[in-house]
């Protein structure tokens, strides 16, 4: 996992052996920290930050599930040639940054501009490390990768509305 | 390959310890914001009075509507609060109004509490808080309202139409089988008869005396003082403090510090909203919230109910 992080981090053309085994460990870090974050941003107690991080964490594997499964998708019909559980460990393991969130809103506390500003880049660096891992396992061309996360980002907004009209279409219209 | 783990394990402590600072360091939270269930001891319980007051089922869930304030809900959120032994309430109204009964069984809870405990109760006027939603502040031991407010609206009205002129025109005829001469009292396909009148004046008036009576019981003024302001005509803040139908002009803020001083809370309050959406709630919007034209539907459903404190 040391690694996986060290590589993601430090050295991301790199490509790590993706191994799914990691990525679970990852949203059990990540979910923690981030659960901690977000304790503080809304003043939970000791009990909030444990009901956030399960909440996080299980979210997290929830959305990680879903995501994976429509890059998969979409990234096949793109002509792409990855497997599902390569595409699984390569988004998890690009989450990775999300870590230094925590010293990113540390940082706000005294330097507010240059925090905003770390955040800011931190995202950004998600984004893009995503992109090139979604190019990287399925061997998409940059243009396919960036079209790839897009589509699922719209399908993935657009997703719950689906769901909640298909019980309603099919109710009404059987 | 050793320096790399060592880097990756220092990153990824320092991280850990940077997001536990988060949490520890994070300045204490604003007042007037939902503060979690998991914050420690409330000093303050805000209850929120928002919209159309009705008697409902309680419960939730996406199928759940939740638009206006529930009676029952609110009930069992003042028991709550007091099962917490929580040192006042302050509640936020912001409410035109609601069913006399949903109203009533509000103001019945906050007086138990009144008498039953040393909880202090505060009422923090919005926009409105008129008829039923004044119902509910003349519970409080201090009502603060801003300078624009609107409230007052003191009575009850029963709003009935005949629309068989309009289906004359249109042809179509109407008729009912009933087991007695006033199960179809207040239809709206017909004119309103003499004996139906009385009746429903004889509601009215009872109820608009218990209205009356849960104000001076509240607000501890004289039936005689109340009176002449009962008869349904609004007061912004201003107006409404000087015949004292409210105590004092603020704001939310200002409501809160009243509630510590009358609670004799030392220091910050730590308050808590009681009415915040609960996890299920805050992730899922009620289904029909989503239909388009929902609020309205919603609005329009008031016009059929025969008592309502307000419409």
């Amino acid at each position: 996992m040391l690694e996986a992080l060290y590589s993601t981090l430090f050295h991301p053309n790199e490509a790590s052996e993706d191994q799914l085994s990691t990525a679970w460990g990852v949203w059990l870090f990540l979910g923690g920290v981030l659960a901690l974050n977000a304790a503080g941003a809304i003043g939970l107690g000791a009990k909030g930050v444990l009901v956030l991080a399960v909440a996080f964490i299980l979210a997290g594997l929830l959305g990680w599930f879903w995501f994976s499964a429509a890059v998969s998708l979409l990234a096949h019909l793109l002509g792409g040639q990855g497997s599902i559980p390569g595409t699984m460990a390569a988004i998890a393991q690009s989450l990775w940054p999300l870590l230094l969130t925590a010293p990113a809103i540390a940082l706000k506390a005294w330097l507010p501009a240059l925090g905003e500003l770390s955040s800011l880049g931190i995202g950004v660096w998600v984004l893009v490390i995503l992109t090139r891992q979604i190019r990287r396992v399925h061997r998409l061309s940059w243009g396919r990768a960036v079209l790839c996360f897009v589509l699922t980002v719209g399908l993935a907004v657009l997703a719950p509305l689906g769901l909640l009209l298909w019980p309603f279409m099919i109710i009404l219209g059987t | 390959m050793r320096f790399e783990r060592i880097l990756a394990l220092v990153i990824a402590i320092a991280c850990v310890v940077a997001a536990v600072g988060n949490w520890i360091g994070a300045p204490p939270q604003q007042v007037i914001s939902p503060a979690s269930p998991a914050g420690g001891k409330a000093d303050v319980a805000l209850l929120e009075v928002y919209g159309q007051i009705a008697d409902s089922a309680t419960g939730g869930g996406p199928f759940s509507s939740t638009t206006g304030t529930n009676a029952n809900t609110l009930i069992q959120q003042i028991r709550q609060a007091r099962k917490d032994d929580v040192k006042a309430i302050l509640l936020l109204i912001n409410s035109p109004g609601g069913t006399a009964a949903a109203s009533q069984a509000i103001y019945d809870e906050l007086m138990r509490v009144r008498k039953e405990t040393n909880t202090k109760i505060v009422a923090a006027l919005g926009d409105v808080a008129a008829s039923g939603g004044y119902f509910v502040a003349s519970a409080a031991h201090h009502i603060v309202a801003n300078p624009a407010s609107v409230t007052g609206s003191i009575g009850v009205i029963v709003r009935t139409q005949n629309v068989s002129p309009l289906l004359d025109r249109l042809g179509v005829k109407s008729s009912s089988i009933q087991s007695g001469p006033y199960k179809d009292i207040l239809s709206p396909f017909r004119e309103t008869t003499s004996p139906e009148r009385e009746i429903i004046q004889a509601v009215v008036t009872e109820s608009y005396q218990q209205f009356l009576n849960a104000i001076v019981a509240g607000r501890g003024i004289s039936l005689a003082q109340l009176r002449p302001l009962a008869d349904g005509r609004i007061f912004t803040g201003s107006q409404a403090q000087k015949v004292k139908l409210v105590d004092s002009l603020g704001n939310v803020h200002t409501a809160l510090d009243k509630t510590a001083e009358l609670a004799k809370i030392q220091g910050e309050p730590n308050v808590r909203n009681y009415s915040a959406a609960n996890l299920w709630q805050s992730f899922f919007p009620s289904f029909e919230s989503l239909i388009p034209g929902y609020q309205q539907v919603q609005q329009a459903r008031w016009h059929k109910i025969p008592l309502a404190l307000m419409e």
